[in-house]
């Protein structure tokens, strides 16, 4: 089957659009397969396509850096303390815009959206002043605040729509059957809300992993997360460790991709931004 | 004489924008089923969700055996309510949703088990403890939040228009079960309706509202023989209305007209049409004052064609004023 061939029994038109196709699934999973392949090798010399041995010779050596292995757990315990955090304080809040219509509602919810629509180096510059006057500079509080920031968005709006689409009904109903408010909103709102709830989770969780900008701003010299250490890596280290180490840093990302698409679908994501 | 199980004296319950109702007085005694009847936005949800305590009334007075409910939470109060859909739990069995009351009144495991068996099998939904409501049918899934209701013993039972979402067949057949268990047990019941039929067939009385106002509480008998003005005679099953030049009109049921061949009559015309219905056939027929509606019998149909000249004679009949009446 030459090429010739093959343009001859698709008809022009799709050709081209198969051409455009390979060239774009080329360009877009060429430099990631390009890194699984690196992180597998054991020598790789360039100008080499394939790596001349395979192995798991540098994830021995990655996980052997304490420094490096220390940016994995701490990346973690701030991803489980912000988004159980942010749970704390979002869910409420989220409760009430919700079920109240107070004056304001709108310009509250609007607000949480403002801190995505500005470029985030701008804003953790402005916060790295107001930690330094206070003192949050470089400790432990300071890049949980960080963290959690960048969460506000997903954590307030998804929720605030899942509680939404809970009928008033089912609630009354729990009131009317002798229940309080409190057990009404742990019997009935929660886990009805739970799947908008759990993507809200699932972003703040990933976005914290990936959080760097301010991570580096806030954090160094003493706090150093994944995404941070990343920089000093692809400086020091050959590109065989880069690449375990973004392997390490990409594996829970696509985790939890794969379990939102299990578990849920589509709808609750696009019924969760509805004003 | 003693307290009646539900008083409302002199309540008003408006809402910010003005909606609601005012100066509301009603005794519902133990063991009645009183209806408030009425269309959308006539104020019967209002008063319903007052009683139960989802709305807050302004003034006057709820008062369930005798006892001021006013200032209690929904949960705090004696009453159970059954909305239109989205009364049982999606995430929980039919089991679980039957005991949460009496789990939270720590009724004992074995006695929770025996009330939901025993009730399970009242409401004719027997061995369904450990389906889903996701499972069910909306008639079946009524059954099970009527159900639910009556576990909590509730010293008045509000029904929010329970069965406006399932078909006409199983409409009929829950509206019987509904009754059977109501006569049965001696619940006091206030329901909600807009069907007019469904009021009539059910009810030991029925309140016809209208924008906020009681326009007439009767037995069905009543309210249907005796209609207190225009709105309640319309309302109420089939009315022909014929205008009279003075702005009054002469009120007649169809079942009350005779149809006489030729002229002479109360009123004469031409029939229009005949429509068959079943047992009985249903005329219209073209008059000066307007299209009249009739019941006959085959036999009688038999002898009219389209067009024909006919005499309609009126038995039963009410005289009502001037259409303004009803504006309110």
């Amino acid at each position: 089957m030459t090429p010739r061939r093959i343009y001859y029994s698709m008809g022009r038109r799709r050709f081209w659009e198969y051409m455009l196709l390979a060239a774009f699934l080329l360009f877009f999973y060429g430099p990631l397969l390009h890194m699984f392949m690196l992180a597998f090798a054991d020598k790789y010399e360039m100008p080499a396509v394939v790596p001349q041995k395979f192995g798991f010779k540098w994830w021995a050596y990655v996980l052997s850096q304490p420094t490096l292995v220390s940016s994995i757990s701490l990346s973690f315990l701030i991803a489980f303390i912000t988004t159980g955090l942010s749970m704390l304080i979002c869910l409420p809040a989220a409760y009430v815009l919700a079920r109240y219509d107070f004056p304001g509602r709108r310009a509250v919810m609007f607000s949480f959206l403002l801190g995505n629509a500005f470029p985030r180096i701008g804003i953790y510059t402005s916060i790295g002043i107001i930690f330094y006057r206070i003192g949050l500079m470089g400790t432990f509080p300071g890049v949980l605040i960080i963290h959690l920031l960048g969460g506000m968005m997903m954590m307030i709006w998804l929720p605030t729509n899942a509680f939404r689409s809970v009928p008033r009904q089912q609630e009354e109903a729990a009131r009317d059957a002798g229940a309080g408010p409190l057990r009404t909103f742990f019997s009935v709102t929660l886990p009805m809300a739970w799947p908008g709830i759990a993507v809200a989770a699932m972003f703040a969780f990933i976005g914290s992993l990936g959080e760097n900008q301010g991570t580096l701003l806030v954090g160094l010299p003493k706090y150093r997360t994944m995404p941070v250490e990343m920089y000093g890596v692809i400086l020091d280290y050959p590109a065989t460790a880069g690449a375990v180490f973004a392997l390490i840093l990409l594996i829970p990302n696509v985790l939890l991709l794969l379990l939102m698409r299990k578990y849920v679908g589509p709808e609750t994501l696009s019924k969760g931004f509805k004003m | 004489m003693g307290t009646a199980k539900l008083e409302i004296r002199d309540m008003t319950m408006l809402y910010k924008n003005g909606d609601g109702v005012k100066n509301i007085n009603l005794t519902v005694e133990k063991g009645e089923l009183v209806t408030l009847l009425g269309p959308s936005g006539c104020g019967k949800t209002t008063i319903l969700r007052t009683v139960g305590g989802f709305l807050q009334n302004q003034t006057g007075q709820v008062l369930i055996d005798g006892v001021d409910v006013g200032g209690l939470p929904p949960e705090k109060r004696p009453t159970a309510m059954v909305f239109q859909s989205y009364n049982l739990w999606p995430h929980m069995t039919v089991y679980e949703n039957m005991a949460f009351g009496l789990k939270l009144r720590k009724v004992p495991r074995a006695e929770q088990k025996r009330r939901i068996t025993e009730m399970l099998a009242l409401v004719k939904m027997p061995g369904c403890e450990k389906k889903y409501p996701s499972q069910m049918s909306g008639g079946q899934q009524q059954r099970i939040a009527i159900g639910r209701s009556l576990l909590l013993q509730p010293d008045v039972l509000l029904l929010d228009e329970p069965f406006s979402a399932l078909d006409a067949k199983i409409r009929s057949q829950m509206r019987e079960e509904l009754r059977k268990i109501q006569t049965d047990l001696n619940i006091t019941v206030v329901f909600v309706t807009h069907d007019q039929e469904e009021a009539m067939a059910l009810s030991d009385r029925i309140v016809v509202m209208n924008k906020g106002v009681f326009e007439q509480i009767g037995s069905p008998q009543d309210i249907y023989n005796h209609p207190a003005n225009r709105y309640v005679a319309d309302f109420i099953g089939e009315m022909n209305f014929i205008e009279k030049k003075g702005g009054g009109a002469l009120a007649v049921r169809p079942e009350n007209i005779a149809a006489r061949k030729g002229t002479g009559g109360d009123l004469d015309g031409y029939v229009r049409n005949i429509m068959m219905l079943g047992h009985y056939l249903e005329m219209t027929v073209d008059t000066d004052s307007g299209i009249v509606k009739l019941f006959v019998s085959a036999e009688e149909a038999a002898r009219f064609k389209k067009g024909d000249e006919v005499a309609l004679v009126f038995g039963e009949k009410r005289e009502f004023g001037p259409k303004a009446e009803i504006q309110r």
